[in-house]
């Protein structure tokens, strides 16, 4: 009954005009960001963060919920129709969609993308409504040794979910909390590596480093390494959005797979779209009865990984809200965004801003009914997007980080910090460096300093706190666990284990 | 395709292997540059807890031990033939010193205008069109952000010599 009536409250937020137009807005815009190249939801939501003063908390979070999700669906139609990604989210729907966009059958590839998101994202949803105040009211036993062991886990799960080098993603990660102790410390109010520049004294801002390392390095990343590919098909009719029944009863499964997986993966702090379509998309390979189809234009390989990227997206809110963890780059500039408002997301969250959360989860509902629609009958207009020029969309970018550095504070200082991490994630992206690790350990950073802080105040100075306690001591077990992960992944392939079989011949 | 090659006083010639090991070594030096300040000028600990050099002095120790295998294995990567820099890193070097100059000179040219003038370069640096393009765009751009951002939005942007 509690869930029916939280349910009817978030509805009534969600159905007022201002969050209705926001929530319209948020899918079309990550829709277009999704297919746009060299923008990404967290630079989208980095670039208007500092616009969206004037709008009440709801509203904008609402709005921004809309573009993440929206972007899952936008990245399908230039991973489908030219065989580039338009979110690194859907790499693997590359795979399987372009091969049938080149036998003729694109509206199909479309179709049960949107036909798979839509019904993923619905039961993500629903498991999400479920899920959520349930790991909050789970939360609230975490004192400040469980905080400490989440954030360290957190930042462990990075390395089993990234890509590249362990030691590059923990450089990463240790530069990203380095870059959050900057400024005065909160507990001794003493400054801590600010060289005596005033600007430094209150930290540096998350929005002006996103606004660089998001906005300005990806212009620069973008320019050196344009992406092209050939466009499948000129002109795109309407009546070829439409599935045979065969094709509906190959994806079926794929759908409630792809779906579950991402649900899962979502929930993992640091585990991310890109990682719940991979996995499923190489689950889906394994459960078909014709493996050997995939890679060629079979549908299961187009509907598991879309299915799981959007199902992921909605559970990825879980830790977000009921933690206030984020398990992305984009919901760790939601965060942002939260501390901004002077929202605190975590397991009280549910009780003081009710209106906040259930309006957010029910929006879901309405966005994911928009962006179905959208996919079915707006296709045409998107894929007409596809022809604007960098050279134009390049000017957008800048502008748009220029302003939200400078709207930070009202200071040049921060645009030209802005500028300097802008070079700084040009550099990390040349170099093999990740980025997400640093973003993610800036945000979390501070969580992780305090709660370190008052877990040994708390405890009189003893470690043992650390591991007396039960669900601290899980946390870092897993933790201890994801930081051996690269010498796992070792042993198992000297053994023969962990070898995919994914034709990218089409990549 | 590429329409430009690497100028000469561009460090053309260096390789992705030389920056890797560039980098690595900052990391390293970063490192202990950290932990040096962190324990000369923070204090360790403090009265019930660790102090606010504890962490920054433990991070700085992790960034030095963790660059050394990075350094390692990019001194026995054998494959040394990638270049650093692409004929296409010229734009982004324009780009760059575009941007620098435009915001050098914001006290002439005011946020708005001096943002229209990074986006008409930006599209001729990038897509050669031409200048009475270039012109419309400037104008039409400086418009749109004083009255969006500056007007509607009431961002106080910094006024140039034109008064905006």
């Amino acid at each position: 009954m509690d869930l029916l009536h939280n349910l009817y409250t978030g509805f009534s937020v969600a159905l007022t005009w201002q969050n209705l137009l926001c929530c319209t807005a948020g899918v079309f815009f990550g829709q277009l960001i999704g297919i746009l190249p060299g923008i990404g939801a967290p630079t989208a939501i980095a670039l208007l963060l500092p616009l969206t003063f004037s709008l009440n908390p709801t509203s904008a979070i609402i709005m921004f919920a809309g573009i993440y999700y929206g972007v899952a669906y936008g990245g399908t139609i230039t991973s489908v129709l030219i065989n580039v990604p338009g979110e690194s989210s859907s790499v693997m729907t590359c795979v399987d969609g372009y091969a049938m966009a080149q036998k003729g059958r694109a509206g199909a590839a479309l179709s049960i993308a949107a036909i798979g998101s839509f019904i993923a994202g619905t039961v993500s949803i629903v498991l999400l409504m479920s899920f959520a105040p349930a790991l909050a009211r789970f939360a609230l036993r975490f004192g400040p040794a469980e905080y400490f062991g989440l954030a360290v886990m957190a930042f462990g799960l990075l390395t089993v979910f990234g890509s590249g080098s362990p030691f590059k993603i923990f450089i990463s990660t240790i530069a990203g909390i380095l870059i959050s102790t900057i400024g005065m410390d909160g507990v001794s109010g003493m400054p801590r590596f600010t060289f005596g520049i005033p600007q430094f004294l209150g930290g540096i801002d998350f929005i002006v480093i996103i606004c660089g390392t998001f906005g300005l390095a990806e212009v620069f990343n973008s320019i050196e390494e344009p992406e092209g590919g050939v466009l499948v098909k000129e002109k795109f009719k309407l009546s070829e959005v439409f599935l045979t029944w065969q094709e509906w009863v190959e994806s079926r499964w794929a759908i409630v797979r792809g779906g579950i997986i991402g649900f899962l993966i979502g929930l993992i702090p640091a585990g991310g779209l890109t990682t719940a379509a991979f996995l499923a998309y190489l689950a889906e390979k394994n459960a078909s009865k014709h493996p050997e189809t995939f890679g060629k234009g079979d549908i299961a390989g187009v509907a598991a990984p879309e299915s799981a990227n959007n199902a992921a997206s909605i559970s990825g809110f879980a830790p977000l809200l009921a933690l206030g963890v984020p398990g992305s780059a984009t919901t760790a500039v939601m965060l942002a965004g939260f501390m901004m408002w002077g929202i605190r997301p975590g397991p009280l969250l549910f009780k003081t801003n009710p209106d906040l959360v259930w309006g957010l989860i029910a929006s879901m509902y309405i966005g994911n009914v928009v962006l179905f629609l959208m996919n079915i009958f707006l296709i045409p207009l998107f894929v007409a997007m596809l022809r604007i020029p960098y050279s134009i969309l390049m000017g957008f970018i800048i502008i748009f980080a220029s302003i939200g550095a400078y709207s930070v504070n009202n200071s040049m200082f921060d645009v030209w910090m802005m500028v300097g991490f802008g070079l700084l994630g040009y550099a990390m992206k040349k170099l093999n460096y990740p980025i997400v690790p640093l973003i993610l350990a800036m945000v979390l950073g501070n969580l992780l300093e305090k709660s370190l802080r008052q877990a040994l105040v708390l405890s009189a100075g003893s470690f043992d706190v650390f591991y007396t306690r039960p669900i601290t001591a899980v946390f870092l077990l897993i933790a201890l666990l994801a930081y051996c992960s690269p010498l796992i992944r070792m042993a198992l392939k000297k053994a023969g284990y962990g070898k995919t079989n994914i034709n990218l011949e089409s990549l | 395709m590429l329409s430009c090659e690497i100028p000469r006083w561009l460090p053309g010639g260096m390789k992705m292997w030389h920056a890797n090991i560039i980098a690595g070594v900052a990391v390293f030096l970063l490192g202990i540059a950290t932990t040096v300040m962190a324990w000369l000028t923070l204090p360790y600990t403090s009265d019930f807890s660790p102090g606010p050099g504890f962490l920054p002095l433990w991070l700085g120790i992790a960034l030095a031990v963790c660059s050394i295998p990075v350094i390692i294995t990019d001194l026995r990567n054998t494959d040394r033939s990638e270049r650093l820099f692409q004929p296409e890193t010229v734009k982004c070097l324009k780009v760059l010193i575009l941007i620098v100059a435009v915001f050098l000179a914001l006290p002439v040219f005011g946020f708005s205008a001096g943002l229209a003038l990074i986006t008409a370069g930006g599209m001729r640096i990038m897509g050669k069109r031409s200048w009475v393009s270039c012109a419309v765009t400037v104008i039409g751009t400086a418009v749109c952000i004083h009255y969006l951002f500056g007007q509607w939005l009431s961002i106080p942007l910094p006024k140039g010599m034109i008064g905006w």
